[in-house]
């Protein structure tokens, strides 16, 4: 709280600063560069300095995309803050309740039989997500209604290898074919299907669950005293428990249903910043989302510039950015997980 | 505040009943320590009297108000609990996790008043855990961590303090030292219920003992009365002398490893 801890406080307006420069960033990098000042231009200014056909780029392609990003990569931050706080356990992330299996599940169906509509896919995958967390709960819940945060855990395991099961005998069936790299493209994870749309449904789901998260930050700081320790100083642990599987598995499902199944962010991210911040996830939960979102931007600059014109799938930059980070601080500083 | 225990029954699985029609009532200022073998029910009338369990039959009261009927916010102003051991999930500091025992008197996005701040002020000092504020509650010895987990307790300014095993990893000065700070608490008026396995401490501290057996308070009364070498024998199976120390007039319990170890011929 005190020392090295109180950097808290002005790093949000850092992370701040820093996230408004990544969204002007990833708005003026692709395979036309815009000038920083063309950007700001279209985006707060409706002068005619600026070339009809830059304005189209930002308005139609880039925004939305860096926006998503930013959206996708707040989601997957905060939902795993949360469950790394609920499970009390540095493996967690927002996949642990086999939500990604489930989605990818989702997604390869919508794909395969329904041609990846535009409807179909995201709906595909947020339909697998939810049915994924869903049988995971039904497994946890105990027969005195309590749930088990073991079964939990082991529940997710094996309910996301059935659904992997399940995924890949749809990719058996397909029998190769665009249909088929379509699949896996999506299960790597991308924001190349952004547009306004989906940056309309996702930004309040992603506003209000991280706003609810928020709410639970204090409570998620008794957890740490574990179950009974947090019953001992006024936290209801089966009632947060609740609360915080529904908004981060309504947060996680809706992320993935837009940008395919991105991991490492939310695994990585929440141990980054608890590194920088300490663990009190009132400073945690707000940094975690600034960070989560810059660095999917990042990420996907990354992604549609190193090997232009064609896309990476951005997962792979975000491991390839962010492990050697981690390792890093994991390294070099005295701290435990 | 009393803690009123009334026909309590509980089991955990609805096979084998803990505890079986427990009636039992402390008053402010007492210290009562709860003795008897493992697996007696100690721990869960505790757990029961905390509210983190309910009775299944019986009714447990805080002053007028049941427990039953109340959310774990409203317990948790009036009761505090140190375990044996408890789990910390993350690096959070001794002050932080101190500060953890405001959390029931404050809202949910409070800021710690002035209030707050005396109260966990006052009780870093009387656990002697002011030295380790900034230290990382997994980063210093078990003795220290249960005096922090006291700490926290007392910062809760409970009426009623529950306290299930505290010194049983302790060293016998960490031991002597976390009893007295309980003892002092008690002597300020609140309710201690402590479920202890050192008779000789449990002794020295308690102001009344009850001795757990086949899940009801087999006998309660002064150390005096229940720590006789018949009760014991009876209740734990094995020979042990009690005597009292001319000196200190303290009663102690010598179990007799040598008699079990060499019948005699």
């Amino acid at each position: 709280m005190q020392g090295s801890r109180r950097i808290g406080g002005w790093l949000v307006w850092v992370l701040v600063g820093v996230a408004a420069c990544a969204v002007v960033a990833g708005v003026a990098t692709g395979p036309v560069t815009i000038p920083v000042r063309d950007v700001l231009g279209s985006l707060f200014s409706a002068s005619e300095r600026v070339s009809p056909a830059y304005r189209t780029i930002v308005a139609q392609i880039r925004l939305p995309r860096v926006l998503l990003g930013l959206l996708v990569g707040s989601a997957l931050a905060v939902s795993g803050v949360a469950m790394q706080g609920l499970f009390r356990n540095p493996l967690a992330s927002p996949y642990t309740l086999g939500i990604a299996s489930g989605a990818s599940t989702g997604a390869a169906l919508a794909i395969l039989f329904a041609s990846g509509s535009a409807v179909a896919l995201p709906g595909g995958a947020f339909v697998g997500a939810a049915a994924a967390a869903a049988m995971v709960y039904g497994l946890a819940r105990g027969r005195d209604r309590r749930t088990s945060i073991f079964t939990l855990i082991l529940a997710g395991v094996a309910v996301g290898a059935l659904f992997s099961a399940v995924t890949s005998f749809l990719i058996f069936l397909s029998s190769g074919g665009e249909k088929l790299s379509d699949v896996l493209f999506w299960i790597m994870g991308g924001l190349g299907r952004a547009d306004w749309t989906s940056v309309r449904i996702l930004a309040p789901i992603v506003v209000l669950g991280t706003l609810g998260v928020f709410t639970c930050a204090r409570d998620l700081n008794a957890l740490a005293l574990g179950e009974e320790g947090a019953f001992h100083i006024g936290v209801n642990p089966e009632v947060l428990y609740r609360l915080l599987l529904v908004l981060s598995t309504l947060l996680t499902a809706s992320a993935v249903a837009f940008s395919g199944t991105i991991g490492f962010i939310g695994l990585v991210i929440p141990h980054v910043m608890r590194l920088l911040v300490g663990p009190d996830h009132r400073r945690l939960l707000p940094l975690s989302a600034l960070a989560g979102g810059t660095f999917l931007i990042a990420s996907d600059m990354a992604a549609r510039t190193v090997f232009a014109p064609t896309e990476l799938p951005v997962g792979v930059i975000t491991a390839f950015l962010g492990a050697p980070f981690f390792l890093y601080l994991l390294k070099t500083r005295a701290v435990s997980l | 505040m009393r803690v009123s225990v009334e026909g309590v029954s509980f089991s955990y699985d609805r096979a084998i009943r803990v505890l079986d029609s427990v009636d039992l009532a402390v008053d402010s200022g007492e210290l009562f320590a709860l003795i008897g073998p493992n697996g007696s029910g100690k721990s869960t009338l505790l757990r029961l009297i905390s509210g983190v369990f309910r009775p299944q039959e019986g009714r447990i009261l805080l002053g007028a108000l049941s427990v039953g009927g109340l959310s774990a916010r409203r317990i948790a102003k009036h009761v505090a609990m140190v375990e044996q051991e408890r789990a910390t999930g993350f690096d959070f500091s001794v002050r932080e996790i101190v500060g953890m025992g405001r959390f029931p008197h404050r809202g949910r996005f409070g800021r710690e008043s002035g209030d707050d701040r005396r109260a966990i002020d006052r009780a870093m000092a009387v656990a002697d855990v002011e030295s380790l504020r900034e230290r990382s509650i997994r980063a210093i010895s078990g003795g220290e961590r249960q005096r922090v987990f006291l700490a926290l307790a007392l910062a809760q300014e409970p009426d009623v303090l529950l306290l299930d095993e505290p010194t049983t990893h302790l060293d016998l000065r960490h031991q002597v030292q976390f009893l007295s700070i309980v003892r002092e608490s008690s002597e300020e008026g609140r309710t201690a219920l402590i479920a202890i396995h050192d008779l000789t401490l449990a002794a020295q501290v308690a102001d009344r003992i009850g001795l757990m057996s086949g899940g009801r308070v087999g006998i309660a009364g002064t150390p005096g009365e229940v720590l006789t070498s018949s009760t014991l024998r009876e209740s734990f199976g094995v020979e042990v002398r009690v005597g009292r120390d001319a000196a200190l007039g303290a009663i102690y319990v010598l179990p007799s490893v040598l008699d079990e170890a060499r019948p005699a011929d």
